[in-house]
């Protein structure tokens, strides 16, 4: 194997996987990347068995082949050079000499039959989506996955078809829920079934969205979500479980309705945040007319009280929420007003953009 | 204080002065937990099989104690610590450390300190109470056990190598029979002995432990009195009548320790992460060291605490069938760690939460049922409810819990 690439080119390539790279250390060859030079290009990939990342560049391929490098190392190497263009040789040992300019290199290799499969995009059909709406579909979600291991069918976004070619994508820890609509240009065909997405992979396609203009595809093959896009295909293994029913969660016919500023919200609760106490994050939420109020207390700290006016008339209203979770919601949502649906003291509270129907958090109180 | 429960004993009944006493359990299986002087004489000492009591000393009178009476004495005792101390760090129902730092102006000498003590703690309980005085806790504590019976002993900071030297290093805190055999194969028996030994002989013998048994022989104590130090753990745990092997007699007891545990854990509005399941095995094990039934311990810690009985009753479950221990069973024990106040719980949006609610109130409703018709009065059924009447029970009172005066 042997090839010259651009060394900008090379530095992209492995930034982009060095988020995937098994650092645990659990198998010893998925810290390295497997480099594979194909006559016509030059992939770079990288897996920890649950997200894989092909990255396809440009090079002037000389001898055609593939080999394994400590990832972590090969990147840090490639950024320090500092020619515009690099040599790559896998000679006849097992060593890969980089020359840049004056500069080279013999690292030692492990031979890239020993690297796991990559399931392939080969024979998966693909829908195209925009990218700004798979990363809102993520932003607007993926705060309230959980991150409790044993949990494992939470530790992703939920994603299914609903009517009329919508996707919905949910995501539940057991206390809260975010929860929001979106009409893709063409409908995604292979969520009739539902899928959950587990959140590094989410992470790793939010990035990727990120840095796209436009569209990228997405397919899905062997229990797997493919994320396309010319240079880069993101393999992402789902989570393989039964997500909670979460359509019983959402509360039907709440009693009390309020609507706020969200940013005058948002800046009180960060206040009274301040005082939370450290572990519950509890504070108090209590509605009388014409008012909220908000109030936290700390033995160790001492109390926290702000009002914000509102337009409600009706009986005192008290519950607790978790201070956290309630600057995770108002920070996914952006419209200007912000409507606060109650039911009972001991009932979820729904939170929801005035002005998108589509979406909607919801988060459940804590008992004082 | 002096073989407390055994002197509230003989305080309340004439009959029983000057009488060896011992109070603790007295079926085939019970220990002693409190001996009076007289019993003393004989060799009794507490935590000692009762049989054995009994055949050293067959004059004896035995009685079941009663926890209540002893607390409430205690309350009484620790008021009158509170008269003489800001700072009182109760380490068990009868003693207790008094930080006296900067109390002179105010009360006198140390020395007068303690003989006023005395005195008003006779003259309002009717009891004994041995005082230790010394610059570090370690050497009051020491100090306390020098005074006793009924004395007073005051060890001054010029006085401090000349009282710890003689001494046997047992007396250190820490040093058990496993540590002190290991010292004394190395020729060191006293804390004298242990001061004079090279620090690298000391970490050979005890590991890093070493190096803290060898400050604190030299009267470093650094620790301050804690008045408000918190519970750290509760326990409870009881002896069969005979060792088993039947999970459902072993079950069935940890069920009722559980609930115990639990009802602790409400009553001073705490919550625990951490369970712990505590087995001693039948079989005695050799090597040094008074504990002869090998122990086993297994502990899991929970997403959320509880001060649920239901709750610790199946972690100490499963804790006990993961542990697969297939010898017969002497002892069962449920204790609980990683403490927190009973903050504000995070409801569930997945769970019915009138469900955890049917659960917080079903306790209450527990809890009310046994403070007024007591603690027998109402049980879970464990499915063997019939095999839950043989469990003894036996409370450990552990330093700074809930039930402290």
């Amino acid at each position: 194997m042997k090839f010259s690439v651009e060394r900008e080119l090379l530095v992209q390539g492995l930034g982009r996987i060095q988020a995937v790279v098994e650092k645990r250390g659990t198998l010893p060859i998925l810290a390295n990347v497997l480099i594979r030079a194909r006559p016509e290009e030059l992939t770079l990939s990288a897996t920890d068995l649950e997200v894989g990342v092909v990255s396809t560049l440009n090079a002037q391929i000389e001898t055609p082949g593939e080999v394994t490098l400590g990832a972590r190392v090969l990147y840090e190497i490639v950024r320090e050079l500092e020619e515009p263009e690099l040599t790559l040789h896998l000679d006849e040992g097992a060593r890969v000499k980089i020359e840049s300019g004056s500069a080279n290199f013999s690292l030692l290799s492990i031979s890239a039959e020993e690297y796991p499969g990559l399931p392939g995009a080969d024979s998966t059909t693909f829908a195209e989506v925009d990218a700004k709406l798979l990363a809102e579909l993520i932003d607007r979600t993926l705060f309230a996955t959980s991150t409790d291991d044993t949990r494992y069918n939470l530790n992703g976004v939920y994603m299914e078809n609903v009517e009329k070619g919508r996707v919905r994508c949910v995501a539940t820890d057991g206390h809260r829920l975010a929860l929001i609509e979106r009409s893709p240009r063409s409908p995604v065909a292979f969520l009739e079934t539902g899928i959950i997405v587990p959140r590094k992979a989410l992470a790793e396609i939010r990035k990727l969205c990120e840095e796209t203009e436009g569209s990228v595809e997405i397919g899905l093959d062997g229990g797997f979500l493919m994320v396309r896009r010319p240079d880069l295909l993101l393999t992402a293994r789902l989570i393989d479980g039964e997500f909670v029913n979460y359509q019983q969660v959402l509360p039907q016919n709440p009693t009390i309705r309020i609507v706020l500023d969200r940013e005058r919200l948002l800046h009180a609760t960060r206040r009274v945040a301040l005082v939370v106490h450290e572990r519950s994050h509890g504070f108090g939420l209590v509605l009388t007319s014409g008012q909220i109020e908000l109030r936290a207390s700390n033995p160790d700290l001492g109390d926290a009280r702000e009002l914000i006016p509102v337009d409600y008339s009706g009986d005192r209203f008290e519950t607790s929420l978790n201070a956290r979770y309630v600057l995770d919601v108002l920070g996914s949502i952006s419209s200007k007003e912000l409507v606060i649906e109650l039911i009972e003291e001991i009932s979820p509270v729904q939170f929801r953009p005035a002005d998108d129907p589509d979406q909607l958090s919801v988060i459940m109180p804590m008992r004082t | 204080m002096d073989a407390f429960y055994a002197s509230v004993e003989q305080r309340d009944d004439p009959a029983l002065r000057g009488r060896p006493v011992i109070v603790g359990g007295t079926s085939m299986r019970g220990v002693v937990t409190a001996a009076s002087y007289e019993a003393r004489r004989f060799g009794v000492r507490s935590a000692m099989p009762s049989v054995e009591a009994r055949a050293l000393c067959p004059d004896a009178v035995f009685l079941p104690g009663d926890m209540g009476r002893y607390r409430r004495e205690s309350r009484r005792v620790f008021e009158v610590f509170g008269r003489f101390s800001p700072s009182v760090e109760g380490i068990s129902l009868d003693e207790a450390f008094l930080d006296l730092a900067g109390t002179d102006r105010l009360l006198g000498s140390p020395g007068r300190v303690a003989e006023q003590l005395r005195a008003e703690m006779r003259r309002e309980t009717g009891l004994a109470v041995s005082v230790g005085i010394a610059p570090v806790k370690l050497v009051a504590k020491i100090a306390s056990g020098e005074a006793k019976p009924d004395g007073v002993c005051i060890v001054a900071a010029a006085a401090l190598r000349a009282f710890l030297d003689p001494l046997s290093v047992g007396r250190i805190w820490g040093v058990g029979p496993v540590a002190y055999a290991r010292l004394e194969a190395r020729g060191i028996r006293t804390i004298g002995e242990l001061c004079r030994c090279a620090p690298a002989e000391l970490t050979r013998a005890l590991g890093p432990f070493g190096l803290r048994v060898a400050a604190l022989a030299r009267g470093a104590d650094l620790r301050e009195v804690e008045p408000y130090r918190d519970a750290r753990s509760l326990s409870e745990e009881g002896t069969f009548s005979a060792d088993t092997r039947d999970p459902g007699r072993i079950e069935a007891a940890l069920l009722v320790h559980a609930e115990a545990v639990a009802r602790r854990l409400r009553r001073a509005e705490i919550r625990a992460r951490t369970i712990t399941l505590k087995l001693r095995l039948g079989a005695r094990a050799p090597g040094p060291g008074r504990v002869r039934y090998p122990l086993r311990t297994r502990s899991v810690t929970l997403r959320r605490a509880t001060d649920d009985g239901g709750r610790i009753a199946t972690s100490a479950r499963d804790l006990f069938v993961r542990a697969e221990i297939r010898e017969p069973i002497r002892l069962v024990g449920v204790a609980v760690s990683q403490l927190e106040s009973a903050d504000p719980v995070q409801l569930s949006l997945l769970a019915d939460p009138r469900e955890s609610d049917r659960v917080r109130r079903l306790n209450r409703a527990l809890d009310q049922v046994r403070d007024r018709f007591g603690e027998a009065a109402v049980g879970r059924a464990s499915g063997r409810a019939d095999r839950a009447d043989s469990v003894p029970l036996s409370v450990q009172i552990k330093r700074g819990e809930d039930e402290r005066p």
